[in-house]
C-alpha cells in the first residue's frame, strides 16, 4: 500500500512524461505481480461498485470527526472528491505498517460489501487519514 | 534552464484539485491561516459570545457558530473590511 501510495504521489508531482515513466518502471519493478495489477487496475479508472454507500460514508465520517453534515458537504464542494474530503477529515492517526495493495483489496475492501453496517464503520470512519486509501480506492469519484 | 523544478506553498495544497491546478510539481502545505480546529479552539478561548467574522470564506463559520451557541455575522459587506480583506488575500 506504501509502495502504491509513493507512486501516486510521484505521479501528480511529475511534470514531465518522462518523469511518470519513470515512476511507474520503478513501481512494477518493485512490487509483487498482484499488487502490480490491482495498481494498474485503479489507474485505469477501476471502480468497485456498491461497496458502501455514499451516504453512509458520509454520516459516519461526520459523526466521527464531530461536523455537522452541512459542514462535510461545504468540505466537499472544495475538495471535489468525496473520498478525498473524507479522508482529510478523520482525525489522523499512523499506522505501522499498511498491508501491501493486494492483500488490503483482496482481505479488507472487497469483503465489505457482504460485512455488517458495523464492520464497515468501523473499517472505513475509524480515525487514521494515515493509512487510508486514497479516494480512487473508494471509487466515489 | 535545467535541474529546476517548481512548487508551490499554501494551506490549499492538501487537496488533490488545488495541487493540480498548480500545473504539477509539488504543493507543501504551509499556510499563515488557522485551520479548523484550531480556529474554534481560539474563539472559545476568548470567551466571547458575539463573533464577527471578516476573512476568506466566513458563510460556513458564520453558521457554524450561530449553532453552536455563538452569535455571529459575517462583516465582509463593510466597505473598509472588504477593502482591507482585499488587500489581505492579495
Amino acid at each position: 500500500m506504501r509502495a502504491f501510495s509513493q507512486l501516486f504521489d510521484q505521479l501528480e508531482r511529475a511534470t514531465q512524461a518522462s518523469e511518470r515513466i519513470a515512476a511507474f518502471e520503478d513501481y512494477f519493478r518493485s512490487v509483487p505481480a498482484a499488487d502490480a495489477s490491482w495498481a494498474m487496475w485503479i489507474l485505469m479508472g477501476g471502480r468497485l461498485k456498491r461497496l458502501v454507500a455514499p451516504v453512509q460514508l458520509r454520516q459516519w465520517v461526520a459523526e466521527t470527526a464531530d461536523l455537522p453534515p452541512w459542514l462535510v458537504e461545504e468540505c466537499h464542494a472544495v475538495v471535489g472528491d468525496l473520498g478525498e474530503t473524507l479522508a482529510l477529515l478523520l482525525p489522523p492517526k499512523a499506522t505501522p505498517s499498511p498491508p501491501a495493495l493486494a492483500t488490503l483489496m483482496q482481505q479488507r475492501v472487497l469483503p465489505l460489501a457482504g460485512a455488517s453496517e458495523a464492520v464497515q464503520r468501523d473499517w472505513c470512519a475509524r480515525p487514521g487519514r494515515s493509512s487510508m486509501p486514497d479516494s480512487a480506492m473508494f471509487g466515489t469519484g | 534552464m535545467g535541474g529546476v523544478s517548481t512548487a508551490f506553498a499554501s494551506g490549499w495544497m492538501l487537496f488533490r484539485a488545488a495541487r493540480r491546478q498548480r500545473g504539477g510539481g509539488r504543493g507543501f502545505v504551509l499556510s499563515d491561516h488557522v485551520d479548523w480546529p484550531g480556529l474554534i479552539a481560539t474563539i472559545r478561548e476568548t470567551g466571547a459570545s458575539r463573533v464577527l467574522v471578516t476573512h476568506g470564506v466566513a458563510g460556513p463559520l458564520v453558521r457554524w457558530l450561530n449553532e453552536n451557541g455563538w452569535q455571529a455575522e459575517a462583516l465582509s459587506a463593510h466597505p473598509v473590511i472588504a477593502a482591507q480583506t482585499a488587500v489581505d488575500a492579495g
